[in-house]
């Protein structure tokens, strides 16, 4: 299975889900808001595809990736990492017609991937540790 | 000869230049208005004139602008929305979220200068997929070139 739920908050509105998804021979932890009443998993498993292009887009954040005939996002974006991460160069004309370079080819540097880890339920640890604390006195 | 503009033109009267001009009701974005559930967007112009319904005139200098936005990672993450005039000028108008509780929302007014078409580029950072929601974006006024 590419997607391993970790844990769920609720939110007000939604519930934010941490998962870890492998992309790339790379396992990524990282979270996302899904509906309230929706079933994690089969929700994250039919948004793969759009998570994984969403990760390649945390990575590179400038990326101008052209979309691809017949190719979905996420392999179109898998196309323009292969052929070397880099951002077409645009062309225009000047004022007299002649064909100038607007920007040059640009290659995009890949940004380091931060894991976001599950939040820590401090109330929980407390409760554990007042318990321990307790056992211990009553010895 | 008596002049009562600042420059000689029919009427004697010609449009002050760079002439702000508030405008008397907010005018909502149809684009980013209550968008909710947003994640990471790159750079992506967006052109004012149609957005705003013609409120702001093409080849605007400027826009008045206030938003609140809000993200369920907030608290550990980096969420924001920028704006900016073109990559070369770098962006100006930023409501950043870093920091907040989870979905507290983070409002933000300012004034944004225009590409020479008149437009803007908006670019959303989200701390996870989802995680981002535009609760309102809306213009508060023009300057006019």
């Amino acid at each position: 299975m590419a997607i391993t739920i970790q844990s769920s908050r609720d939110n007000a509105g939604d519930k934010t889900v941490f998962f870890t998804i492998s992309h790339g021979g790379k396992n990524y932890k990282w979270c996302g808001d899904i509906p309230k009443d929706a079933d994690a998993q089969d929700f994250l498993d039919a948004k793969s595809d759009t998570l994984k292009a969403e990760i390649l887009r945390k990575r590179y954040p400038q990326a101008e990736v052209p979309q691809l005939d017949g190719k979905s996002a996420l392999e179109s974006f898998e196309a323009w990492v292969s052929a070397g991460a880099k951002n077409a160069e645009v062309k225009g004309t000047d004022a007299d017609g002649v064909e100038i370079t607007i920007k040059a080819e640009e290659t995009i540097a890949k940004k380091a991937w931060v894991d976001i880890e599950p939040p820590v339920d401090q109330a929980a640890l407390i409760a554990d540790l007042m318990k321990k604390v307790e056992a211990l006195e009553a010895k | 000869m008596l002049v009562f503009g600042n420059s000689i033109g029919e009427g004697n009267y010609t449009r002050p230049q760079g002439e702000v001009v508030w405008f008397e009701k907010q005018v909502d974005s149809n684009h980013y208005e209550g968008l909710t559930s947003q994640s990471d967007q790159s750079m992506t112009t967006l052109n004012l004139e149609a957005d705003s319904n013609g409120a702001i005139p093409k080849g605007a200098k400027a826009v008045m602008v206030y938003n609140f936005i809000k993200d369920s990672g907030s608290a550990s993450g980096q969420p924001y929305l920028r704006m900016d005039a073109g990559s070369d000028v770098g962006n100006f108008f930023v409501n950043e979220a870093s920091g907040k509780t989870n979905d507290a929302q983070s409002r933000a007014g300012g004034i944004q200068n225009c590409d020479s078409n008149g437009d803007i580029r908006v670019q959303m950072e989200a701390t996870g997929s989802g995680t981002l929601d535009i609760d309102g974006f809306e213009y508060k006024g023009v300057q006019l070139r």
